[in-house]
């Protein structure tokens, strides 16, 4: 028969246990992988991450200078975009699949242009004034006139 | 039964051409040689297999059919950010159901020119998608929906709802407090609603089927979206009116006359990574008599693995005060409250991925929607009809 102290040590243990592998259940914010670009001549150095997710679904069209924004992504396998997404938008990429396809057949917008690497961004945020784009924060921008702006949280 | 309903054919043949010329030259004036950046051209396609036990309904045969199908192409010309030229050309075929004497094998389905005001507001003109309830602009856009079919009440054809209208539609969007946000649409012009009819001759000893097109003029709406500040949770409400002649209804000496109408919707979307939750409750009123349309549905589907979802669904249609003679021939007339329709269904899902869907449904009807009776709605009787549907969704 157990006696009361063996019962409050199991319970502790197996308390105790529980907390331990349930640790790896909740979501650890990740580590950025990923780093927010703009062309060079942009005067921006900063932006929350409410305002890049407005821009990237298109819900603000304009730059505070009145230039229309240019918004750029990388292609749906991309391990960066998934990254960003769950990052600025937090939702998965199928989920802003799914919105952009409303989007399209209700005849109200179509998604930001896809590239498929980090080089094509850099090329396009070089080549457009008003653009804005992300890459993984390994790759250099070395090259291209484009300068890395820093997320904020909300304000 | 009778029924009407909304594919809009265009102020007639003049606005289409009017707008599909206006298309092109706005194209080859805009720079169309610079390069096609500014061109996006997107589709989709359903195919489906579709069989019943016994009755016909909604063009479903006992026998089968794979005459069921919705195909779009889309062209959309955004000529510089705030201006946008759409049009979109669909071929729809829904076996023998008896609304397909008055399809075409290609049909506009929209095209509209948009000019944006900003971020929050825009204005179309043209033959545009109405922004009604949750489904309305995108009805057949299989990949985005848990059904091959919307739910009949409200959306199916001869529901007294509209899918476009010609005219002009007005767009806002309001951020309240704390992350509530107000969207406002406006529309008004012209459309009409596709009815058919099918009744027993006793000369030739065999049911014949009629079908026309009333039309709406003078048509009013608005339907406002209160998105909440839980992502995915947001509450509708549409209102719109008109005035309803011709077609087979509302003739002058028809079974309801010509006559004016209002609707209202009221629509909850709740829409998460999981699972949904949807439904929808509309009602369909005309002046002058007691009679309505009550129509809504309850629609739920969960994620069981990336890939399979399954869905359910119960939709009802009621009609209050229904006339059991002609309006317009006798100065007396009853009316009775029946049931019109019942609809249970069960379906499962698999995703290849966002743009590639299988689906697998089976449905349990009664009602008066079965196509190879004539049925009285003030004294005959429902019908049990079991119905499924295999189909395939893509887009791109």
């Amino acid at each position: 028969m157990l006696r009361k102290d063996d019962m409050s040590r199991g319970l502790f243990r197996t308390s105790f246990m529980i907390l331990f592998f349930s640790v790896g259940m909740f979501e650890i914010q990740p580590e950025e992988t990923y780093t927010v670009v703009v062309n060079a001549a942009n005067p921006v150095a900063e932006i929350t991450r409410h305002d890049l997710a407005e821009i990237f679904l298109k819900k603000t069209r304009k730059w505070r200078n009145g230039a229309f924004i240019d918004p750029v992504d990388l292609s749906e396998s991309s391990a960066v975009r998934t990254d960003f997404s769950k990052d600025i938008y937090r939702r998965r990429v199928a989920a802003i699949k799914a919105y952009w396809q409303k989007q399209i057949f209700a005849g109200r917008g179509v998604p930001p242009p896809e590239k498929i690497h980090d080089l094509e961004v850099l090329r396009y945020v070089d080549e457009h004034r008003a653009a804005i784009g992300y890459i993984s924060a390994a790759t250099s921008i070395e090259g291209f006139r484009v300068k890395v702006i820093e997320v904020v949280d909300n304000k | 039964m009778l029924l009407s309903r909304s594919r809009s054919r265009g102020g007639g043949q003049v606005i289409k051409r009017a707008a599909y010329f206006s298309f092109v030259l706005f194209i080859l004036l805009s720079g169309w040689i610079q390069g096609q950046s500014k061109l996006n051209i997107h589709g989709y396609l359903t195919q489906a297999y579709a069989v019943t036990d016994g009755n016909k309904i909604f063009g479903i045969p006992s026998c089968g059919t794979m005459d069921y199908r919705t195909l779009a192409l889309q062209f959309r010309y955004d000529a510089n950010p705030v201006n946008t030229m759409v049009i979109q050309f669909s071929h729809e075929r829904i076996g023998t159901c008896p609304i397909m004497a008055l399809k075409q094998d290609v049909e506009v389905d929209w095209a509209f020119f948009e000019h944006r005001f900003g971020d929050a507001t825009s204005v179309k003109i043209g033959k545009i998608q109405i922004p009604l309830g949750i489904y309305n602009e995108i009805r057949d856009v299989g990949v985005l929906l848990p059904f091959y079919r919307l739910p009949y009440s409200p959306y199916g054809e001869g529901n007294y709802i509209n899918e476009t209208v010609n005219g002009l539609a007005f767009s806002h969007t309001l951020e309240l407090l704390s992350d509530w946000e107000l969207e406002l649409n406006l529309y008004g012009g012209q459309w009409t609603w596709p009815e058919w009819y099918t009744f027993f001759n006793p000369f030739s000893g065999s049911l014949v089927t009629q079908a026309a097109e009333a039309n709406i003029e003078n048509g009013i709406g608005t339907q406002l979206w209160l998105n909440c500040p839980l992502e995915g949770l947001r509450f509708g409400l549409n209102g719109q009116r008109g005035h309803a002649s011709g077609g087979i209804l509302f003739q002058p000496d028809g079974w309801l006359g010509e006559r004016d109408f209002n609707s209202l919707i009221f629509s909850v979307d709740a829409t998460f990574h999981r699972f949904f939750v949807r439904s929808e409750y509309a009602r369909c009123a005309f002046s002058g008599i007691d009679f309505a349309i009550l129509l809504g549905y309850l629609q739920t589907g969960f994620n069981i693995t990336e890939h399979i979802a399954l869905n359910l669904q119960y939709e009802g249609a009621h009609g209050a005060n229904i006339p059991t003679t002609s309006v317009t021939a006798f100065s007396n007339w009853g009316t009775r409250d029946r049931e019109l329709n019942r609809d249970y269904s069960f379906g499962l899902n698999y995703n290849f991925n966002a743009e590639n869907i299988v689906r697998f449904e089976s449905h349990w009807n009664h009602g008066f929607l079965v196509e190879n009776k004539a049925v009285s709605l003030s004294t005959g009787f429902p019908s049990y009809t079991r119905y499924i549907i295999l189909s395939f969704s893509t887009c791109f």
